[in-house]
């Protein structure tokens, strides 16, 4: 009978900072295919907006490759990583904001019509009127998330999309567990105020 | 005013149901009122589905990614970055290298003339009488090398007149 070859355990995140550190290129490549679908995800949560999410991805794993030394790991090596794709979706976002009011400052209607041409829609793999549902849900989310503020989005993103603790998204915006939950709390009402109008709008 | 204050904390609570960030005395006490407040029931169930169409709306955007391009590219500027890294290096180790480097040049040059300065009036391995002839005085003999080793070596003989004649 043949011995089954068992596959060796992934590294830990910390095992593969210390080898990066070292000059280990392959080692950092894993860090970028275990973290880069999250990293995107918070940039995209706070963008808003997709190529720019993924530039400002690539941007995040080429500045945490460069200040690696820096990292002490005194938290986990996520809430680091985090901390510098929030800061960077945070610059990012503020650009673009600037360049839209620059572009459609007198033109709110094409403003509009530009954002809504920005999010098409890929087909769900459920119940077609479950993922019709969805769909609808994602898109109010998405449209209500445009209003909030950067720091709000990226609270709501850390919690909902990756699941962080109250501690853990106070280290990766670095503020306190207070602000944290006011800004959670604010931002849910707000998302809740929208959504509620964008109901009514279409009921009418 | 305190029942507004009650329904904040209860509203706060739920949030925090929510979220995770109860202990288990607290869970039970808000679902319990979940059971009974139809407005607090709502607002979780409003939660839960900001929780899904967040989600939703991010796997939508992260199914329009290529991933295996991205990781690419990131790799392929890692490398940009590793290769000016170390050119960096090397620039910052030239000047003190260089300056090392002038430095000995210019002690190999000092010594090799100090030798040749201090050697010139010698010959290795002779011997060099002077005042043989009048021997009014002392003579003075003159050798070099006499351990065989690099370092040129001084004797100086003392004679007296009597003992040369």
């Amino acid at each position: 009978m043949k011995a089954r070859r068992e596959k060796p355990d992934p590294l830990s995140d910390l095992e593969l900072v210390e080898r990066s550190r070292d000059g280990d290129s392959r080692a950092f490549g894993e860090v970028v295919r275990r973290y880069q679908g999250r990293v995107f995800g918070i940039c995209f949560g706070i963008v808003r907006d997709r190529e720019e999410a993924r530039d400002t991805t690539q941007e995040v794993f080429i500045r945490a490759f460069r200040h690696l030394h820096k990292f002490k790991g005194d938290s986990s090596f996520y809430t680091w990583l985090y901390r510098i794709a929030v800061n960077l979706s945070i610059s990012t976002a503020g650009k673009i904001q600037r360049k839209k009011t620059v572009l459609y400052g007198e033109f709110p209607e094409a403003l509009a019509e530009a954002e809504e041409s920005d999010f098409p829609t890929a087909s769900a793999p459920m119940h077609p009127l479950k993922a019709l549902e969805t769909k609808e849900l994602g898109q109010q989310v998405g449209t209500a998330m445009e209003k909030l503020s950067e720091k709000h989005r990226a609270v709501i993103v850390l919690r909902e999309v990756e699941g962080l603790s109250y501690e853990e998204i106070a280290e990766a915006v670095d503020c306190s567990l207070g602000t944290v939950m006011s800004r959670l709390f604010h931002a849910r009402k707000k998302i809740q105020k929208s959504m509620k109008r964008s109901r009514e709008g279409t009921m009418e | 005013m305190s029942t507004n204050k009650h329904d904040n904390d209860t509203l706060k609570n739920v949030h925090r149901l929510h979220d995770g960030e109860l202990d288990e005395a607290q869970q039970a006490e808000i679902m319990e009122v979940l059971k009974n407040d139809p407005s607090m029931e709502a607002e979780a169930r409003s939660l839960r589905e900001i929780g899904e169409g967040l989600r939703h709306d991010t796997e939508e955007a992260l199914r329009s990614l290529d991933t295996e391009a991205l990781a690419n590219e990131i790799e392929r500027r890692v490398a940009e970055e590793q290769a000016s890294s170390r050119s960096t290096r090397l620039r910052f180790l030239w000047k003190p290298l260089s300056f090392a480097a002038a430095a000995a040049l210019v002690v190999a040059i000092g010594l090799h003339y100090h030798y040749r300065q201090s050697t010139s009036s010698w010959q290795p391995n002779s011997v060099i009488v002077e005042n043989l002839e009048t021997f009014s005085s002392k003579a003075q003999i003159y050798d070099t090398r006499l351990d065989g080793e690099n370092e040129p070596v001084k004797v100086i003989w003392l004679f007296e007149e009597d003992s040369v004649n």
